[in-house]
């Protein structure tokens, strides 16, 4: 009985949630939902934000959207990482870094373990730096002197860090080209109105070629990070 | 036997609500706690700020006392979960409330000066302040979720008989929006 009014609000809850900005799965430590980052890039960060994690802990994750979609930042950010718990569940370690390009707005939400350490105040002065930097259209250079002074903040070294490298092999081409095909097919697909269903698709079949493709790499998934709100948002 | 009893008797009591009810207050209680945590900070945060303004913009001293007399208010009403009623949480929403607008209306103040604006001591604050207003929403939030479950689990049956039965908790106070009226009549934009 309980369970079943627990589900029946739940369904209520999501059919009233449905006009809101879709949160994706976490399938990797960046997640570039507006194409601003070039593919050797973003493996870059990638390599940076999973080495910085393996190293020192804390998990750094990644996240540009093209728009909010009528949503405030801070009311979407804190959804996201709600869903997305960041961080270890009792160090609570976690933070988002999250751009949005149709709004100019950017935000660092901090993980409660890490509150302490990178203080609204700390935040707020990176966030301030970093607008000149998106002012001038250098968003890569913006956000890699963002993550070098996170890191910094939070007691890591960049150039510490080792550059763990994909290994190449033969026999991992299948779920590669598989992956090709289906950015190709999403993109053909998208002037059709039936970019909904593909876009889901592609996520979490992005996320099973991540693992199968990289033997020295772990799986990325949130470990249970719980967030307050803290951190700092700005606007170019 | 006796082991077939006790079991029938544990899956009775964990749906009644006697595991429940108790645990959804625990939450309430802690949610409560953290949003009067994030409200103190805000009042902590208040006589930094005031003293930077000041050094700059020393003649919108009626502006300053303003918010000075509203944190006192606002820092005078303290509630434990017990203390919350419709009315007591009135005050305290009306409280900060008052805090809430004559910061708005300080930092609006600020916009004037630019040496003001300029001052990084000043933009540290005002991040923190923004920060802890952030923190303040989402714990406002939480604590909703949290007493919408509690006030749900005493209401709806059966867990409800569970509570009139035994426990008799009455519902929890909710926040409501404040001036409600302002906010259907906020201002339309034209071009």
């Amino acid at each position: 009985m309980m369970k079943r009014t627990i589900i029946f609000l739940y369904i209520l809850f999501l059919s009233q949630l449905s006009f809101a900005k879709e949160i994706p799965s976490l399938t990797g430590p960046v997640i570039d939902e507006a194409g601003i980052l070039s593919p050797t890039t973003k493996a870059a960060f990638e390599r940076i934000l999973r080495g910085f994690k393996k190293q020192y802990g804390p998990q750094i994750q990644l996240y540009i959207v093209k728009s909010l979609e009528d949503e405030s930042l801070e009311g979407y950010s804190i959804k996201v990482v709600d869903k997305w718990k960041l961080g270890d569940e009792k160090k609570d370690d976690g933070l988002l870094f999250m751009i949005s390009m149709k709004e100019k707005k950017m935000r660092l939400e901090v993980g409660q373990g890490l509150e302490g350490t990178l203080t609204d105040m700390k935040a707020g002065r990176i966030v301030d730096h970093l607008r000149s930097h998106f002012k001038k259209g250098e968003y890569e250079k913006g956000i890699y002197v963002g993550l070098n002074f996170i890191i910094k903040v939070l007691g890591g070294d960049i150039k510490n860090i080792p550059q763990v490298r994909k290994k190449h092999k033969g026999q991992n081409f299948g779920p590669f080209l598989i992956f090709a095909l289906f950015i190709l097919f999403s993109l053909f697909r998208r002037g059709h109105g039936t970019a909904f269903l593909l876009g889901s698709s592609y996520n979490s079949f992005g996320g099973g070629g991540f693992s199968s493709g990289g033997g020295d790499f772990g799986g990325w998934s949130g470990g249970g990070g719980g967030f307050s709100g803290g951190g700092a948002s700005g606007s170019w | 036997m006796r082991v077939l009893q006790i079991l029938t008797l544990c899956i009775f009591f964990t749906s009644c609500g006697m595991q429940s009810i108790p645990t959804a207050l625990n939450e309430v209680e802690a949610q409560w706690a953290e949003v009067q945590n994030q409200y103190k900070r805000r009042s902590d945060l208040i006589p930094n700020l005031v003293n930077v303004v000041k050094g700059y913009a020393s003649h919108e001293k009626e502006t300053l006392t303003a918010v000075i007399s509203a944190r006192a208010q606002a820092t005078k009403i303290n509630l434990h979960v017990d203390q919350l009623t419709p009315q007591t949480m009135k005050q305290f929403q009306k409280a900060q409330a008052g805090l809430s607008s004559a910061l708005s209306k300080l930092m609006m103040v600020s916009e004037r000066y630019p040496n003001l604006k300029a001052n990084q001591n000043f933009r540290d604050l005002q991040h923190q302040l923004e920060g802890t207003e952030n923190r303040i929403t989402v714990s406002r939030n939480r604590y909703i979720q949290s007493i919408k479950q509690f006030n749900n689990l005493i209401t709806v049956p059966p867990t409800s008989w569970y509570n009139s039965f035994f426990l008799k908790h009455s519902k929890k106070p909710q926040f409501k929006v404040e001036n409600l009226e302002k906010v259907q009549n906020a201002p339309k934009v034209e071009f």
